[in-house]
């Protein structure tokens, strides 16, 4: 018996790097070497993969290889694995802000981004995506498209049920009422996919905190605001409002994001409060219908209302790119005002940088308004100092609509999280 | 006698009532593939616009072809070094009763307890070094290694309870270790081969994190990998992530009806130990 054993190991030891090196005939690197190819990693591939072919059309002999990964949670645990690794791609998606452990000020802190201060667009991002596209002072990413939060309206089924669109809270109420009326959800909620639980929350935290106090984030990270001493508590008991009035579907934990959409396009639900990337709801299931943008109000004064503005896509430059001449020249056409004016309409988003002039997405009207009033406020966690508070957030505000956790609670949570550090 | 009483019958009913509680989810994913793209009906109500172009609109755009086909050299490769090392691995471990072999043992299913996440890492850059990195041959590497430790388990104790008469009458007829092994052990295996085999494919052929990790950027793709390109952040098209499902399960499922029989047995065969 004891020469099964020498055999086995014997088997094993040239059968497994016999079969490795066998197989390893097609084996490719991470980043390209080749002066005119280019890797790029990204997700949104039906607005990224145009704009990619745009730039090769514009760079003849240039090759662009891109990998798409629509999921951020599997996105993220790649890119930081092939970050770790060496083999990330030239130039990849991040986010802005410190809300993820794939966005800008995390790569950035570990040494994982190329500056972008040198670049001939730099002094073009607006002061309010600078802080989130920055990190001690030197600016690490593109913030390529932008976007808001809103309620997004079913213009036919909203014309149906007899209601008219609100710019006030009593409006709203109203609304809620006249939709239950007629039988139809208010706002559907897609609680089920957690990051579209966020947006009635943020959506009226723009009016309540961060619009009349922009120096809210500052004062928290000073240590002398917290989520449970601020308007957040109101933000929070306003959606306790919005349940107890009717305005929403049965379970929403349990419906996702794409019947969400889906009953909002069908106009069983006469609206939802969403970002503005998700319009234009999907052809196939509205068809022949026309959908309003509009600020979700939180007082009952329109003039009042807020509406929480961010980058969309950001792009940065892997410190090790292989490429790092024509990754730069990617960032420069995207940043370009062609380059902008393309991304935005292909990603139904705004431009951020300067753009060519063009036929702006009417739809989008209301967040480029108040962009424009200084009535824009950005995303509260792209300035949470860690990762914890927004898993901690998601986690709550699914219990919290489901009626198993208080706002006090809710609100001490996310305080000691963001303590967390 | 009537042996078929109101018993026998009521007996049945149930059969069939858990039967149809079984068959639900399939008819949910059969249904689902062959809704229209517009369709406004729940996974549960059955669309009036019946479509099969789905199943064709899926094969074309998301590539299944050449992603069957990866998918099926992974599997099988994966499934036969599995079986051929764990196998010959647990022999030994079986047979011996020393300390050395019952501390290898307990070595191979520590492997069990290890987070997969906790060794992406090191593998990832271990499939670096080698040059593997975009191609089979790291997620075959990586597929046999994570089988390893429950396969081990399962062909050791099912060894240990195998009466060792018909190997001492080999090895008495003048059968060295290795024939007695391959002419006489390995047959009497067959249950537990079985239900290797089907557990490691089944596993093998649903793993996305792992190819979408390692072939990324390769041009390379496994079918849930090609499946997962129907997502989308905004817009998700379902009734082709079903017709795609419906296409790639076939071959798992028919490799589980041929191999059925050995599961139960060997997973009896496991547990006893």
């Amino acid at each position: 018996m004891q020469s099964i054993l020498g055999r086995t190991r014997a088997i094993a030891l040239i059968a497994v790097p016999a079969l490795a090196l066998g197989l390893a005939g097609c084996s490719t690197g991470g980043a390209s070497a080749d002066p005119n190819t280019l890797t790029i990693a990204s997700g949104q591939k039906s607005a990224v993969a145009p704009l990619i072919a745009a730039f090769e059309k514009a760079n003849p002999g240039v090759t662009v290889k891109p990998t798409y990964v629509e999921d951020d949670a599997a996105y993220t645990e790649q890119l930081r694995t092939q970050l770790s690794a060496g083999t990330a791609p030239d130039v990849f998606k991040t986010w802005p802000g410190g809300g993820s452990t794939g966005g800008t000020w995390a790569l950035a802190k570990d040494g994982l981004l190329a500056s972008l201060d040198d670049e001939p667009w730099a002094s073009d991002v607006p002061d309010a995506l600078r802080n989130v596209s920055s990190w001690d002072g030197t600016l690490y990413s593109l913030p390529a498209n932008g976007g808001g939060i809103g309620a997004i309206y079913n213009d036919q089924a909203v014309a149906a049920a007899g209601a008219t669109i609100p710019t006030t809270w009593s409006e709203v109420l109203d609304f809620c009422a006249t939709a239950k009326a007629a039988g139809k959800v208010a706002y559907v909620l897609g609680n089920k996919d957690s990051w579209t639980a966020q947006m009635i929350p943020y959506a009226l935290t723009a009016t309540l905190v961060y619009g009349p106090d922009p120096t809210f984030g500052d004062e928290q990270a000073a240590g002398t605001a917290t989520f449970s001493d601020s308007k957040w508590k109101d933000a929070l008991e306003k959606v306790d409002e919005l349940k107890s009035a009717g305005c929403f579907n049965e379970g929403p934990n349990g419906t996702g994001f794409d019947q969400q959409m889906h009953m909002l396009g069908f106009g069983d639900a006469l609206a939802t409060v969403q970002v503005s990337q998700a319009l234009p709801v999907d052809e196939n299931v509205a068809p022949n219908t026309t959908f309003t943008l509009a600020p979700f109000p939180a007082t009952d004064n329109a003039a009042d209302t807020y509406v929480p503005v961010a980058a969309g896509v950001s792009f940065a430059i892997n410190a090790k790119a292989k490429n790092a001449k024509l990754a730069k020249k990617f960032i420069d056409y995207v940043a370009s005002p062609e380059g902008q004016t393309l991304f935005a309409k292909l990603s139904n988003s705004t431009s951020t940088l300067p753009a060519d002039p063009g036929e702006p997405n009417a739809v989008l009207d209301p967040i480029i308004k108040a962009q424009a009033d200084g009535h824009g406020t950005s995303y509260p966690d792209q300035a949470w100092p860690n990762t914890k508070v927004q898993e901690e957030y998601l986690i709550s505000l699914q219990e919290f609509y489901n009626g198993d956790l208080t706002i006090p609670d809710f609100l001490k949570r996310l305080d000691d999280a963001y303590a967390a550090g | 006698m009537n042996i078929y009483t109101w018993r026998s019958g009521l007996r049945e009913a149930g059969t069939v009532a858990v039967a149809i509680l079984f068959l639900i989810p399939l008819f949910a994913l059969v249904n689902m593939a062959i809704k229209p793209a517009n369709s406004a009906t729940t996974a549960f109500q059955i669309d009036p616009n019946v479509t099969f172009a789905n199943f064709a609109t899926a094969w074309t755009q998301g590539a299944l072809g050449p992603a069957l086909v990866n998918s099926f050299i992974v599997a099988i490769v994966t499934v036969a070094g599995s079986v051929v090392l764990s196998a010959l691995a647990s022999y030994p471990l079986a047979r011996f009763t020393r300390r050395w072999s019952r501390w290898t043992y307990y070595l191979f299913i520590g492997g069990l307890l290890i987070p997969t996440q906790l060794g992406l890492l090191p593998l990832y850059t271990t499939m670096r070094d080698l040059g593997l990195l975009g191609s089979l041959a790291s997620i075959i590497l990586i597929g046999i290694g994570g089988q390893l430790p429950f396969s081990v388990f399962l062909y050791t104790t099912f060894m240990r309870e195998m009466p060792q008469d018909y190997e001492e009458a080999a090895l008495i007829d003048g059968c060295g270790p290795v024939r007695a092994f391959i002419s006489v052990v390995f047959p009497l295996l067959k249950a537990v081969t079985g239900t290797v085999v089907i557990l490691d494919a089944v596993g093998i052929w649903n793993d996305f994190f792992t190819p979408l990790l390692f072939l990324s950027g390769s041009g390379n793709a496994t079918a849930p990998v090609a499946i997962y390109n129907f997502h989308g952040q905004f817009h998700t098209q379902w009734p082709l992530i079903f017709a795609a499902l419906c296409i790639t399960v076939l071959p798992i499922l028919v490799l589980y009806f041929l191999l059925q029989k050995y599961i139960i047995r060997g997973f009896a065969g496991g547990l006893k130990g």
